[in-house]
């Protein structure tokens, strides 16, 4: 089975103009791929890395903490482009966090499909499934925006 | 056997049988005194469609862990436990939930047979990587991996297995 077989089958909303940008990588997930992080797997818990790492609750909430505090980023009411702002989606499932995505600059949106694919799709929308529930909250930041530091962990 | 009775045997037979034709192979290698060859471990057809390489195709299983399988106090056990890992790897493919990952009944089961699960975990960690990390930790209730490399694969994966090395932990 190809990719594109493996991600149909898996998000039937999926438009077919979605594209496959890489190949498979273990090393991080859809959250640090949506804060522009690629060696680093992503989740609250303290068994992952987590910008707060006594955090172990995965609300939405908790995400939008750490995107809002860290990364600059305040919330907005769409996945419409805006000019001049770069946006992130986060969707849920049964109370919980399943995934982001973030916003291209071309309006696609981009996914890492947790430890698959990095992809490229039209709308949030399009990975609504039983995997991912459905995108429910937006965040914009101007494009630019540093990156606050990191929490200093126990060992430093 | 030829290609079109090869088709017709993976038409009609259930996966399962498959899995148990794999299974009960990797225990009789085990046994056979002569050396391990390439003809036991046939990684595609050799001189047509063996029912061992249809066995290990058609279980879902790389000859890699057939082999290994065979080479273990329990081949039995190291197969179902592959089969488990196949299954968990494929129903979360798309996971970047870790409460889902874990979660998901496989990789249960996987923890659920406990220490006699972990020569599979840790070969599988250095194999074929993923997230077993979790497993690890519920199994042995250890935790090497430092503050600051969590959410780091590979240094997570590194931490784990010098930590089963000093525990003489089989890797095989």
């Amino acid at each position: 089975m190809t990719p594109s077989e493996h991600i149909f089958r898996a998000f039937p909303s999926a438009d077919r103009r979605l594209e496959v940008l890489s190949p498979i990588d273990n090393n991080y997930n859809c959250i640090a791929w949506a804060a522009g992080i690629t060696n680093q797997f992503w989740w609250p818990g303290g068994r992952l890395y987590w910008p707060d790492p006594a955090e172990t609750r995965c609300t939405v909430d908790v995400f939008k903490n750490v995107f809002r505090a860290r990364f600059g980023y305040e919330e907005c009411p769409d996945a419409s482009l805006e000019n001049g702002f770069e946006k992130v989606a986060i969707y849920e499932q049964a109370g919980e966090v399943t995934h982001m995505a973030r916003q291209s600059t071309d309006g696609w949106w981009l996914s890492k499909l947790g430890p698959a694919w990095d992809v490229k799709h039209v709308r949030p929308e399009c990975l609504t499934s039983n995997d991912y529930g459905a995108p429910i909250a937006y965040m914009r930041r101007q494009i630019g925006t540093p990156a606050a530091p990191p929490v200093p962990t126990d060992d430093g | 056997m030829s290609y079109s009775e090869y088709s017709s045997w993976v038409a009609t037979t259930p996966a399962r049988q498959y899995q148990d034709f794999a299974a009960s192979w990797a225990v009789e290698a085990k046994s056979d005194s002569k050396p391990l060859t390439a003809e036991k471990f046939p990684s595609q057809p050799l001189n047509g469609w063996s029912d061992t390489w249809v066995a290990i195709h058609r279980s879902r299983l790389s000859t890699r862990s057939v082999e290994i399988a065979a080479r273990t106090e329990d081949a039995r056990l190291w197969v179902e436990l592959a089969e488990l890992a196949g299954k968990w790897r494929e129903e979360t493919m798309f996971a970047s939930s870790l409460t889902k990952t874990v979660l998901n009944e496989s990789y249960q089961r996987i923890i659920g047979h406990g220490e006699r699960a972990l020569p599979f975990i840790l070969n599988d960690l250095r194999e074929s990587g993923g997230l077993w990390f979790p497993a690890l930790q519920a199994i042995t209730g250890a935790d090497p991996v430092p503050v600051n490399d969590r959410g780091d694969i590979p240094a997570m994966t590194a931490a784990w297995l010098t930590w089963a090395e000093e525990q003489t932990l089989p890797v095989l």
